[in-house]
């Protein structure tokens, strides 16, 4: 399997740990990850609001760069895929934005129709088509079974509903990946629900009110671990997680994974390949 | 016959529990099952309703745990293995079973003045807000249900001085009116109402019964915030910040939207910025660099 692999901001810079686990693992599932340096930043939603338009260019470009690979648009984040499917969803159903997009951007070479024929892939869909493949490769079946870790899905991989193509949390997708990993999965009510990054820098207290809801419902699901499919929600989940539980028993913090380091970890990969030193909640090494 | 249960939420002012039906729900909706088990086995449940038509928005209520009309919702779309569950909406107080106490809700709407202000004078109303073309996304259906009021975790959790999703979309109506010349003072208005602390989770767009695209709502008033000149605010100049660094370079420039985005507050992040060093979790303020990203000014629009 190739694809044009789409890191994004977050994962180039705050989150490296998430895109050297994703390198980490990639060939051991024969994923190949090509680099495109000319990927541009998604605009997660924030450019929209200076200015549409823009944004929407911004994807179109970034559809066009992996349509001339021939390839699929592959992303570990679930802010980057939302944003790029909404470009589509606006070229497909938005008349006026499609003439606005084509007047900004048609005479440097990019063309709306290559950028609809780019399909925007994210890795929670690759990982649940090789489930078969990792459950094959688990090193250590019987000792992961204890770890409990509780599914965080991330907003932009499941709303808005109309813009989406996968429906991961009513199939259960993360849940089966877990399960597949070995580990033990708990059904709990914060699942879908929202982690507060978009205003951790404008209005952190009713981030911090979000996280310690989050984390609460996480602890009486007596979760070891959380993963989660959005490299911004795992930003604000650990790295603000002893601000928003204080007055909390500090043994009781849970650690936050990416995607792609729960897969490693039962694929035998090393703890720093894999970036793990590098959480604010630090994840024991002897659990991993 | 074929049956499921339906596990309402009861309340009668001095305890909560849930209490189980059962009907038959073949061909009905939510609302129909209610005043079946009102009508044949208990006089006492409440709810409210009144058109059965999904045009006034009394009915509204969490259905599995998401806000719905009980009077649009057929039973059997939503079952889960035979069950239903059946509560008030969320943050609001309670008054009996599943009606909920609405006057705060009404206050809210009140505070964003959702009437016209007839206009004084031709030529008052500045021109890109009186570009009737300029996309609706339906907020002239809201039924003022406070569905997306409901299941807005924001709402939920902070504490007053916010509009909320049914705010903000009544407030969409009138600014973009050009009947109405207090575009201005509306805009300046939502910025004490929250509308830089919402979040995105797009759950309002989700539950809406009348399709309002309120996610898209809420940026379209974002923007024409920053257009008018305000948004000097965290809220704000994250969006300045964030778009000129990518404006420039093709990434995000994770250092300075940070740091303009906080301000003096970023002094009250040193501790979590310390705990994020010594793990080898830092933000450089050297900037990467998408290759060919000089076309990138092409993108944007010049103002």
């Amino acid at each position: 399997m190739k694809y044009a692999y789409y890191p994004g901001c977050n994962t180039e810079g705050l989150s490296r740990e998430l895109d050297q686990s994703m390198r980490a693992i990639a060939p051991k599932l024969g994923i190949e990850l090509v680099d495109l340096p000319e990927f541009v930043c998604c605009g997660a939603g924030q450019i929209r609001e200076k200015d549409d338009v823009a944004e929407l260019a911004l994807n179109v470009r970034n559809l066009c760069i992996a349509e001339r690979q021939g390839l699929d648009l592959l992303t570990v984040c679930a802010t980057c895929y939302g944003t790029l499917l909404h470009t589509q969803y606006c070229l497909t159903h938005d008349r006026g934005r499609r003439e606005q997009v084509a007047s900004r951007i048609s005479s440097l070479g990019y063309s709306l129709e290559a950028a609809l024929r780019t399909r925007v892939v994210h890795i929670l869909e690759v990982f649940n088509g090789l489930r078969t493949e990792i459950l094959k490769q688990v090193i250590s079946p019987e000792s992961q079974k204890q770890i409990v870790v509780a599914p965080f899905y991330g907003c932009r991989l499941l709303r808005p509903h109309h813009e989406l193509t996968t429906d991961f949390a009513r199939e259960y997708m993360l849940e089966s990946l877990i399960t597949a990993c070995g580990f033990t999965s708990v059904a709990y009510a914060g699942r879908t629900a929202c982690c507060g990054f978009d205003i951790a820098f404008t209005d952190q207290p009713v981030t911090l009110r979000l996280l310690e809801k989050r984390l609460a419902e996480a602890a009486a699901s007596r979760a070891d671990w959380i993963v989660t499919a959005c490299p911004l929600c795992q930003n604000v989940l650990d790295g603000l997680q002893s601000k928003a539980r204080r007055g909390h028993d500090t043994h009781a913090l849970i650690p936050v994974l990416h995607l792609p380091q729960l897969v490693g970890i039962v694929l035998g990969i090393d703890f720093r390949a894999l970036g793990l030193q590098r959480h604010i909640v630090p994840v024991r090494k002897s659990s991993a | 016959m074929n049956t499921c249960v339906l596990h309402i939420r009861r309340y009668d002012s001095v305890r909560s529990y849930w209490q189980e039906f059962t009907v038959d729900p073949t061909g009905k909706t939510v609302l129909d099952a209610l005043k079946e088990i009102r009508d044949t086995q208990d006089q006492t449940l409440a709810y409210r309703a009144q058109c059965r038509s999904g045009i006034c928005g009394s009915c509204a209520m969490r259905i599995n745990g998401q806000a719905r009309l009980a009077c649009k919702t057929f039973v059997t779309d939503v079952l889960v293995q035979g069950k239903l569950t059946l509560e008030p909406l969320t943050g609001f107080g309670i008054i009996r079973d599943l009606v909920i106490e609405e006057s705060l809700f009404w206050e809210t709407i009140a505070q964003i003045k959702p009437w016209i202000e007839a206009a004084p004078a031709v030529g008052s109303v500045p021109e890109w807000l009186a570009d009737e073309s300029a996309d609706s996304y339906g907020v002239e259906n809201c039924i003022l249900c406070a569905a997306c009021q409901s299941d807005c975790e924001v709402h939920e959790v902070k504490q007053g001085g916010y509009a909320g999703p049914a705010g903000f979309v009544q407030a969409y109506r009138y600014v973009r009116d050009p009947r109405d010349h207090t575009t201005r003072e509306r805009l300046q208005l939502l910025e004490s109402q929250g509308i830089w602390s919402c979040t995105h989770i797009q759950q309002c767009s989700d539950v809406c019964p009348k399709g309002i695209r309120i996610g898209r709502v809420i940026t379209a008033l974002r923007s024409l915030l920053l257009r008018s000149g305000m948004g000097k605010n965290p809220g704000g100049r994250h969006v300045e910040a964030f778009t000129s660094g990518v404006r420039k370079h093709g990434k995000l420039d994770e250092f300075w939207t940070m740091i303009r985005t906080r301000g003096m507050r970023i002094l009250s992040d040193l501790p979590v910025g310390w705990r994020m060093t010594r793990r080898g979790k830092v933000v450089k303020p050297v900037q990467r660099k998408s290759e060919n990203s000089n076309e990138l000014k092409h993108f944007f629009r010049d103002n």
